[in-house]
């Protein structure tokens, strides 16, 4: 259990209009193929076209979204940038790569090697900012978001008063969907008007980036409060998850039906969700069920479309109706759980409540 | 009350041992383990030296006693040096939920993506390898491998990434989160990384020379080194033979360029400064600094720098055993912390190899030859990309 970390700012890029404060799911945007990719129009002002120029998508993404939340905290000085990434810069990486290949080892620009690795981003972040506080990069598939969340927690136990910024950012750049769908990750055809009704195999993917500023001080532009996060690896099978759901809600003092709303990680992938999906009907079978993949896709980093969601529902009162997998009626959404799985290995917990 | 933080266990695998022991052989005999590349295959062979470790993946899968098929060269290394480090440490429960495992690595499986990735530029199909191109791959290896079952993550902040695993295990500890976790890093020879570093020109042909005058740049190594940390009130529970206190850790970032260090070394005093004032201790009672010491013209000398903002005309002994190793990337910081604790342990300061004269902007000398003497607390430094800098400060017990 946590005690007082609250989320003071956010800033959101995703396949959706997530990066407009106003948009709420009010006009969606269906997917027309098996990704979703973020549409750069969307914040192409948020970097001056000097520095953007020389960024990757995945930079620009990652930096655009940092400076968001930032300036929706109304902070300017940091005391650690934290970031998780599961694929980390793969477009320069296999752009690297590919000329190596290409060249013989030969003759080779090292511009895409320098931007390759995986600590870019929160680098890039420091470098604009001039921040020399403490930077750290997590990059473990489906916990990458939940280690960077995790570190910023401890940060603010150790000391109320810093300001974190934490993230997290993957992109989708065509090499890697090419990778991805021979080795049979995606789904051949979407259903996107009833995405969880098409049981079939694969998922859609998803890219973007979600920053936030945590802080162990209330403020005025205080979001939720986090009140606990746990990773749970590799668990066997579904009475093992349920388990340590119940275990996570006992740590945070907290009983099933105090659950306002359950955000849950189904990407669509019948054997990734079949774990999540037993306790759709088994376990929150009475709590309000929502999803988020059929609208941000699949990611290493998707949990923080989720955190991103969980947060403002709370801040704004509002639970948009196209995220209801089911019709339990909530007055307000004060407590939320995000049940995330990434490839039915990386399962996570975290909970946020109203403040 | 913060716990304090010890060290029960190491293991390592690098250019000049398979295990801690043989390391500390080759250490104390100065023989070092770069030389010409024979098991990478690169039209570099016979161009570049580097800090290569002589098995092939077979080789080493029978080392760990595992298949070869199922694992990348990353997490075979890992695998090795981690199942070391356990046995050292004589642990029992892996799967405690207070246990965690903190590893890191830049290479990931591009050793195998740069392999499998030629032919699938013209096929399009069996893009499988992807499935182990990621950094959490060699992790979950290790993790599966040991048994460890909660509280799995890895770090990659390039080359100062296990230095940055082993902090952060420190702190999850000393805040009373984990009782006990593996710490480190591993990272392979690749061709992605070899011309990467040769495209930026910072490769010597020869030796490399740390902190010397004419030093043309760094030698690339491979290698995986991991600490088991545990809490004082685990070690008083189980009787535990302590290794060495994590005393203080310390990170900065530079921000000054992604990938040159600043004139002035600001990330890297500001990393040292943090690593000594949460050691509680004052700089002069460091004995011994293993440097970050690349052996490249930028590294060397703001280093250089900071260590003269820090120490001002004091500096205490120190090396870079990078002349021994290479330089083996998101894994540096934990090979170099197993020789700091084997100098804190042994009485010894390893020299720096193939060091003829000072940095004319510094001045500054590194040890040449093997001294014994007793250490107190020695210091290690890493350095990354993207500024990313980290200090850690190992005290005896």
């Amino acid at each position: 259990m946590i005690h007082e970390v609250y989320i003071n700012g956010t800033g959101c890029i995703s396949a959706q209009e997530t990066f407009d404060r106003n948009w709420f799911f009010g006009k969606i945007r269906n997917p027309e193929k098996n990704f979703l990719p973020v549409n750069e129009d969307l914040f192409k002002n948020a970097i001056p076209a000097n520095v953007s120029r020389r960024m990757s998508k995945m930079v620009r993404m990652g930096v655009a979204s940092a400076m968001s939340a930032m300036k929706d905290s109304g902070i300017e000085k940091l005391n650690a940038i934290v970031a998780g990434t599961g694929n980390g810069c793969f477009e320069d990486s296999l752009k690297f790569l590919k000329s190596l290949v290409e060249n013989d080892e030969k003759l080779l620009s090292p511009a895409t090697f320098i931007q390759s690795t995986h600590n870019t981003v929160a680098a890039q972040i420091a470098l604009l900012l001039k921040c020399n506080e403490y930077n750290f990069t997590y990059v473990h598939r489906g916990f990458s978001f939940e280690s960077a969340l995790e570190d910023a927690v401890l940060q603010i136990e150790e000391n109320k008063n810093n300001n974190i910024l934490v993230g997290g950012i993957d992109e989708i750049p065509v090499a890697y969907l090419e990778l991805i769908e021979s080795a049979g990750w995606l789904k051949k055809e979407i259903n996107a008007e009833n995405y969880f009704s098409d049981i079939s195999d694969g998922m859609m993917a998803g890219e973007g980036s979600a920053f936030f500023l945590l802080s162990g001080i209330k403020s005025p532009s205080t979001y939720a409060q986090v009140r606990n996060i746990k990773t749970i690896y590799n668990p066997p099978d579904a009475a093992e998850l349920q388990l340590a759901v119940k275990k996570f809600l006992s740590d945070s003092q907290l009983s099933l039906s105090e659950i306002d709303g359950v955000i849950l990680g189904l990407s669509g992938d019948v054997q990734s969700d079949a774990k999540i999906k037993f306790l759709t009907g088994n376990f929150f079978e009475n709590n309000l069920q929502l999803s988020f993949k059929n609208f941000f896709g699949e990611s290493p980093i998707a949990v923080s479309f989720a955190f991103w969601m969980a947060a403002n529902m709370i801040r704004k009162k509002e639970i948009p109706r196209a995220l209801c997998l089911n019709d339990t009626v909530i007055k307000e959404p004060r407590t939320i759980l995000i049940c995330n799985q990434y490839r039915d290995k990386n399962y996570s917990l975290i909970l946020l409540s109203k403040c | 009350m913060p716990q304090k933080v010890f060290v029960t266990g190491m293991g390592i695998i690098s250019a000049i041992g398979n295990n801690t022991s043989q390391n500390l052989k080759s250490l104390l005999e100065t023989v070092p383990g770069i030389s010409d590349i024979e098991i990478l295959e690169t039209v570099h062979k016979k161009k570049f030296k580097a800090g290569e470790i002589k098995y092939s993946n077979r080789q080493l899968a029978e080392l760990a006693n595992c298949n070869a098929e199922n694992f990348t060269r990353t997490a075979l290394l890992g695998m090795i040096a981690a199942k070391e480090a356990a046995n050292h440490a004589k642990i029992k429960d892996f799967s405690d939920d207070k246990m965690g495992f903190i590893s890191s690595t830049t290479v990931a499986g591009m050793c195998l993506t740069e392999l499998k990735y030629p032919d699938f530029l013209h096929s399009k199909i069996n893009g499988s390898f992807i499935e182990l191109n990621d950094c959490g791959d060699s992790t979950e290896c290790i993790a599966d491998f040991l048994g460890i079952k909660n509280n799995i993550t890895t770090i990659s902040t390039a080359c100062s990434s296990s230095a940055n695993a082993i902090m952060h295990a420190s702190r999850l500890i000393r805040m009373g989160k984990l009782n006990r976790a593996i710490a480190g890093g591993t990272d392979v020879l690749s061709k992605f990384t070899l011309n990467g570093f040769h495209s930026l020109q910072i490769l010597d042909e020869n030796w490399c020379r740390p902190f010397d005058e004419n030093r043309k740049g760094l030698n690339l190594g491979e290698g995986a080194a991991y600490l088991v940390l545990e809490s004082e009130e685990e070690i008083n529970k189980n009787v535990k033979k302590v290794i060495c206190e994590i005393k203080g850790c310390g990170n900065a970032n530079d921000a000054y360029h992604q990938t040159a260090s600043s004139p002035e070394g600001t990330g890297a005093f500001l990393a040292m400064q943090a690593a000594i004032q949460t050691a509680g201790i004052k700089p002069e009672e460091i004995n011994y600094i293993n440097a970050h010491g690349t052996g490249t013209s930028n590294n060397d000398l703001t280093e250089g720098v900071a260590l003269k903002k820090i120490f001002g005309k004091n500096i205490p002994a120190f090396s870079s055993t990078k002349s021994y190793t290479g330089h083996t990337l998101a894994a540096a910081g934990a090979v170099e912390a197993v020789f700091s604790i084997l100098a804190l342990n042994n009485g010894m300061v390893i020299p720096n190899l193939n060091f003829s004269d000072p940095v004319s902007e510094l001045g500054i000398v590194p040890e040449k030859k093997i001294t014994r003497q007793d250490l107190k607390y020695v210091l290690s430094n890493s350095f990354g990309f993207g500024g990313n800098c980290s200090s850690l400060i190992f005290g005896k017990v």
